[in-house]
């Protein structure tokens, strides 16, 4: 996982407003998004507070899922947003905003990642085992309402961190095999076999939920 | 084939990761294996239970979350959208128009005073008033030094130490050489006189304008029994030439106010006069896009110094279309007109250069939030 993705610096590789990937928006917000996009672009605080609001739950889950911090996701979101709005007229409003801050937050998530995928080996994942139920949410588990979700949230932040980034990246951002391989730097094979451990582990966690 | 190769190509069919090839053969395997298309359920359960469970709620969180990067982005004090004022344009116009009538008419009741007021007060009575030197000739303080020693009519003393009230001025009126204001109700203190030299309306006000017209007392309270006004740079014992400068200056004024589309008080804001006025300053602007300046019209349209003729800004031109822009864009149910409007004072909005960009951005924003 040593290649950076710089996409921010390029954002038409992120999808056109309307196409390709849901953000969370419904098409009827798009245009919506482009007016706000263009108006904070002029300089319109409102309306760049407008975007902060409409993106920055989906950021924060796409993020928290693969740090699994509270505080670091916190700080990232933070940080993604204040990158964006400095590097806002570089921005095409043709183009869907949220994909644009998805990789300025995953690029400022990378280290993170890659500091705890080092930790750890596969060795330690096997001798600390899956443990679903005794994880610590911290601050998260007043974001989620219903036990389901807790329990969900506790599973996915079992995972080990290659499982976990591979399953957040193609679950929470809806990325292609490819696109997940180039940003984590490992083989499409590779993204196929982790995915499907971390599915099978999540089901196993949480198969009365299914 | 082993089985286990068919269970991890489950999760690839799934995601139709598959070269075309194997998906055929997943796919005939799948029709015999039941265990397999369990895991294929449970593949489309999870994806539903994972789209279910990891919403997040606690919308206060999120509020404040994003209020914290507001403040982080130096937006601490909330978005304020400043109130626009309505444009002080239109009232500008039609004092504009009233002053230029008044031009007109005090000249020619200047011009023709002593015709008028012929049978009332010979001109004889008038040659043997005092000389008042004009303004120009002694400055003010000489003439507010004279007009001390004046003392007023018995029953006239409440006039002659009476102060003018203030009459609004528009905002860049002040400076005319000559400004004539008279306000129809108040007819006995509405004769002003203004030196060329004088620096700011408050100024005007300390001079007692009616003795500065008229030395004497008579004539003082005749006029202002009659509530007649008179114009203050027409001296009683101005010669012809002077009354001729006077004329020819009143004429010009009316001409570049004739350019105006007459805009009346209750009119003013009107769509009708609203795209008269914005077509006006449409046409200062060339094919290419850059700003023409043109003196006299922009000039009368503000009102401002037209004796000197100093060009106004590109900048004020600008400054003024978008505001017409906006008004327009307020008022009008045509799409296609809103649109219009609302792409010029986009182009200011955009334009890094422009001093009225932020003006213009606000105005975007209010007819963002109208909408």
């Amino acid at each position: 996982m040593n290649k950076e993705f710089r996409e921010e610096n390029n954002p038409q590789a992120v999808n056109k407003v309307g196409e390709g990937v849901q953000d969370g928006t419904s098409p009827g917000d798009k245009s919506t998004e482009r007016r706000l996009v263009e108006s904070a672009q002029n300089g319109d605080q409102k309306a760049f507070g407008q975007l902060i609001r409409m993106h920055q739950k989906k950021l924060f889950r796409y993020i928290y899922g693969l740090t699994g911090s509270f505080d670091q996701t916190e700080d990232i979101v933070q940080e993604t947003f204040i990158k964006a709005w400095k590097a806002l007229e570089r921005f095409n409003p043709e183009y869907a905003f949220y994909p644009w801050l998805a990789v300025i937050a995953r690029n400022s998530a990378y280290n993170q990642i890659s500091r705890e995928e080092k930790k750890e080996s596969l060795e330690k994942i096997q001798e600390k085992g899956f443990d679903p139920v005794s994880q610590e949410l911290g601050p998260l588990e007043k974001l989620l309402d219903t036990e389901g979700k807790k329990r969900f949230y506790r599973a996915l932040k079992a995972l080990p961190v290659k499982f976990r980034s591979v399953f957040v990246l193609r679950h929470f951002e809806n990325k292609s095999y490819e696109e997940i391989s180039s940003f984590l730097n490992v083989p499409p094979g590779t993204v196929d076999s982790r995915l499907y451990r971390a599915r099978q582990m999540l089901m196993e966690a949480l198969k009365d939920l299914l | 084939m082993d089985h286990g190769y068919f269970k991890d190509r489950i999760s690839a069919f799934y995601d139709n990761n598959l070269k075309p090839e194997e998906r055929i053969v997943i796919e005939e395997h799948l029709k015999e294996c039941e265990e397999c298309r369990k895991l294929l359920e449970e593949f489309e359960k999870l994806d539903r239970l994972v789209e279910e469970h990891s919403q997040l709620d606690g919308e206060e969180y999120w509020e404040e979350s994003a209020r914290k990067i507001e403040k982080s982005l130096g937006f601490d004090k909330e978005t304020q959208v400043t109130e626009i004022a309505p444009s002080r344009w239109f009232g500008l116009t039609w004092k504009l128009v009233a002053v230029a009538a008044s031009v007109v008419f005090l000249t020619v009741v200047g011009i023709h005073r002593n015709e008028i007021w012929h049978e009332e007060k010979p001109e004889q009575k008038l040659l043997n008033i005092p000389k008042v030197e004009t303004p120009a000739d002694t400055g003010m303080e000489k003439i507010t030094d004279e007009l001390k020693q004046v003392r007023p009519a018995e029953g006239d003393e409440d006039l002659a130490d009476r102060e003018i009230p203030e009459v609004e001025q528009p905002r860049e009126v002040g400076r005319s050489d000559e400004v004539i204001s008279e306000k129809a109700d108040r007819p006995d203190v509405s004769l002003r006189a203004v030196s060329p030299t004088s620096p700011e309306p408050s100024d005007i006000r300390q001079v007692p304008s009616s003795a500065v017209i008229e030395k004497s007392r008579e004539d003082v309270a005749e006029h202002s029994k009659k509530g007649l006004t008179k114009p203050g740079a027409v001296e009683p014992t101005a010669t012809a030439n002077q009354l001729q400068r006077a004329v020819q200056k009143a004429e010009e004024k009316t001409a570049l106010y004739e350019s105006i589309p007459p805009v009346k008080e209750s009119e003013a804001e009107s769509l009708a006069n609203l795209r008269l006025q914005k077509d006006s300053l449409s046409r200062l602007i060339v094919a290419e896009g850059r700003w023409q300046e043109k003196t006299g019209l922009v000039q009368s349209l503000k009102g401002e110094d037209i004796k000197n003729k100093v060009p106004r800004s590109p900048a004020d031109i600008e400054n003024d279309l978008i505001q017409i822009c906006y008004k327009i864009a307020l008022l009008t149910d045509d799409r296609e007109e809103y649109r219009s409007v609302s792409a010029i004072i986009e182009k200011v909005a955009r334009d890094e250069k422009s001093p009225n960009r932020e003006l213009a951005q606000l105005y975007l924003r209010q007819l963002s939030d109208q909408n």
